[in-house]
């Protein structure tokens, strides 16, 4: 039944490692043409951080799979409908397909990067611990952060025909406006306060796996656990939004 | 009572906003036969088959299969091919096929290979590469390889050359002479015409006929009379419930009859016609008479139109 | 064999008299042999690619006129001596209704009987030349 979401799936990763490929490719005639001659220095660089980069990769891609229902909607459904199973049914089956390649595209992004230090012979310079230790917090944002994307692009999208793209898109620049809004103080009041409730749909709230210029992680929910329920949260309901979307729709 | 029937329509309305697609249209298919929904674009034929396949809500009425309603189960026996092919672009003939294969525990292979040929389409290439003609197709081939007990099909030759037309009737008639019942809507009277066992007539939304083809044919004439000064009007066609519908223009008059037009004949003969005669009716000319005759209802005060 | 069988889909007339106004006419010419198998239902229907339900009328009614007989399992075939005469009369009904037509509409558009009768003698020349005995002027 998930048989052409998969093509859809492994398309998509195939471009993936092609750009990735791409991206290893560029760097590293970067690194080795910006020092000539003596060994390169990279100072300790956190693991998670690497894990972060690759987190926000795959959190594009869980985007671009979260645009399923739109795709679908777009000419489809008299297809996709008429098929043995229920409507709901369909939607989980594709799910578990793209569960699998946004881990697959989390492992091929980190491999890349991992691969950039391994051509400099610089996997020493790694660490998993220093000023952003690879725990069970850290971990557990990472694995939500796609998930939440993921859920939210689909209830965004679920009733629509096509241009899903560009609402998925437009959503990820308004989330990291929000954010920045948010962190930056920059409305007082009742606007101040709306920005924040709205930042509450926001998974970039949630995960800020950035470094600020003191090297510090910077993340606007300081408690872990709630981050990880927030971005769960946004995940479950962006999902059962998007299901009775889909139930009610018309082809 | 509705077991027999393979599929049972009742009562189907469906509204868009002011305009009602669909008028409590109702109809019977029974097992192993071939209906054909006959009429013009727009005349609700789409949303028809939308409403009773769940592809849409109607705003009331209901659609029995075998009996029971519409479960997702019932999918594994029945196939719909819709009017535009809802096929994706990117992905080649053979994938279509295969999700088919992997979907499906009925699937033919060898069906799905005589099909490939006969409509001459090339496994390898995307879907977007094929011609509109190649999709409509393709389409039917999903819907055949799966020998389905139920199939309904809305255009199913549209965008296809006359071979392939000929063709896809040939498939039609193949699979209903196997036991399959199905349902087909047309605006291509002639299709209806060989395939179908029983046509309803769709127009505007509202079934204007529903009948046996044979028995229709059979029992719609025309009595046709000239006159030697403008046709008079013939008092007891007014009343004659076999009298669909009468036409004066000039010296012509026209009175469409079901069943025994013995009556009719003998009342217009009274008036000494200079000529008289009864015609057979194809279907064209039912349909057409039966979409007349509701256009003629909703402007009766048109002149040469009276019954 | 199937050359036989050629339906209008189109006509007024319904296929399924059709038919069984060709297999009538088939046997009362012998051109469909006593105890010759009919094609299938099924065979006819994909032939002709007309409904198979329509066939199968055609058939029931051509048996229940006693024109031919079917045998489960073994198919459908030109009955014996005696379905003969059934197909002759049913063509010959067919001519006397084509000549009562073609009277009435002569009628109908103001000929006179003598006319009419004229008529028929220059259509029986062209078509049984030289013959004694048929309609007198």
């Amino acid at each position: 039944m998930y048989y052409m979401e998969f093509l859809c799936v492994r398309k998509t990763l195939y471009w993936l490692a092609g750009i990735l490929v791409a991206a290893v490719a560029i760097v590293s005639w970067a690194i080795s043409s910006s020092v000539h001659g003596a060994p390169h220095h990279f100072g300790i660089i956190p693991v998670a951080a690497l894990m972060a980069g690759a987190t926000f990769v795959s959190a594009i891609i869980a985007m671009i799979f979260g645009c399923t229902l739109a795709r679908q909607n777009a000419g489809h459904l008299p297809l996709v409908w008429t098929r043995p199973v229920s409507r709901e049914k369909y939607v989980f089956t594709v799910t578990a397909v793209h569960l699998v390649g946004i881990v697959i595209a989390f492992v091929m992004t980190l491999a890349a990067a991992l691969s950039v230090f391994a051509i400099f012979g610089a996997l020493g310079a790694l660490t998993m611990g220093g000023d952003a230790p690879v725990d069970a917090g850290i971990v557990g944002r990472m694995a939500l952060f796609p998930l939440a994307w993921y859920g939210l692009v689909m209830a965004i999208t679920a009733s629509t025909r096509g241009g899903a793209g560009f609402m998925a898109f437009g959503a990820w620049i308004v989330g990291s406006m929000l954010v920045g809004f948010d962190a930056g103080h920059l409305f007082g009041g009742v606007s101040g306060i709306v920005i924040n409730v709205i930042d509450h749909i926001n998974p970039l709230y949630y995960f800020s796996g950035h470094f600020d210029d003191s090297g510090r992680n910077q993340s606007m929910v300081s408690n872990v656990d709630v981050a990880m329920v927030g971005l769960a949260a946004i995940a479950v309901a962006g999902y059962a939004a998007a299901l009775a979307q889909w139930h009610r729709l018309e082809a | 009572m509705t077991e027999q029937f393979a599929i049972a329509v009742s009562g189907l309305t469906k509204r868009y906003g002011e305009t009602k697609a669909l008028d409590d249209f109702s109809f019977m298919v029974p097992k192993g036969s071939i209906f054909g929904v006959l009429g013009t674009n727009g005349a609700g034929k789409t949303t028809a088959f939308k409403c009773m396949l769940d592809l849409a809500r109607a705003d009331s009425g209901t659609t029995l299969f075998e009996g029971a309603p519409l479960t997702p189960a019932l999918f594994e026996r029945m196939t719909y091919v819709h009017e535009r092919p809802a096929l994706y672009g990117d992905p080649r003939v053979i994938d279509h096929l295969d999700w088919t294969r992997r979907t499906y525990a009925r699937y033919d292979a060898q069906r799905a290979a005589k099909l490939l040929d006969l409509f001459g389409l090339a496994p390898k290439k995307r879907v977007k590469n094929l011609s509109k003609g190649q999709q409509s197709a393709l389409a039917l081939t999903l819907a055949f390889v799966t020998r389905p007990d139920i199939l309904i099909l809305d255009e199913p030759a549209s965008g296809l050359d006359p071979v392939n037309q000929r063709n896809v009737l040939d498939l039609l008639i193949g699979e209903a002479a196997g036991g399959a019942t199905i349902v087909f809507s047309s605006h291509q009277i002639g299709q209806v015409e060989r395939a179908a066992d029983r046509v309803a007539i769709l127009h505007r939304g509202k079934k204007m006929l529903d009948g046996e083809v044979d028995l229709l044919k059979a029992d719609e004439k025309v009595v046709e009379a000239t006159f030697e000064n403008d046709a008079p009007s013939v008092n007891g066609l007014a009343t004659d419930p076999s009298v669909r519908r009468v036409v004066r223009a000039g010296r012509l008059l026209r009175a469409f009859v079901r069943g025994n037009s013995d009556d009719v004949t003998r009342h217009i003969a009274a008036l000494e016609p200079k000529s008289l005669r009864v015609l057979d009716q194809n279907l064209e000319d039912i349909f057409l008479n039966a979409v007349a005759a509701s256009d003629g209802d909703a402007a009766a005060a048109a002149a040469d139109l009276e019954g | 064999m199937s050359a036989i069988f050629t339906v209008d889909p189109h006509s007024g007339v319904p296929i399924y008299l059709q038919l069984i106004a060709v297999v009538k006419r088939s046997v009362a010419l012998g051109v469909l042999a006593p105890g010759e198998q009919l094609p299938t239902v099924k065979q006819l229907a994909t032939t002709l690619t007309v409904n198979p339900n329509t066939v199968a009328r055609s058939y029931r009614e051509l048996e229940r006129d006693g024109v031919i007989e079917t045998s489960p399992g073994r198919g459908s075939f030109v009955r014996g001596n005696g379905s003969g005469s059934a197909s002759n009369k049913a063509v010959s009904d067919v001519a006397a209704a084509a000549i009562d037509g073609a009277v009435r509409e002569a009628k109908s558009i103001g000929l006179t009987r003598a006319d009419v009768a004229q008529l028929i003698d220059q259509v029986l020349d062209r078509w049984y030349p030289a013959r004694d005995g048929q309609e007198a002027s």
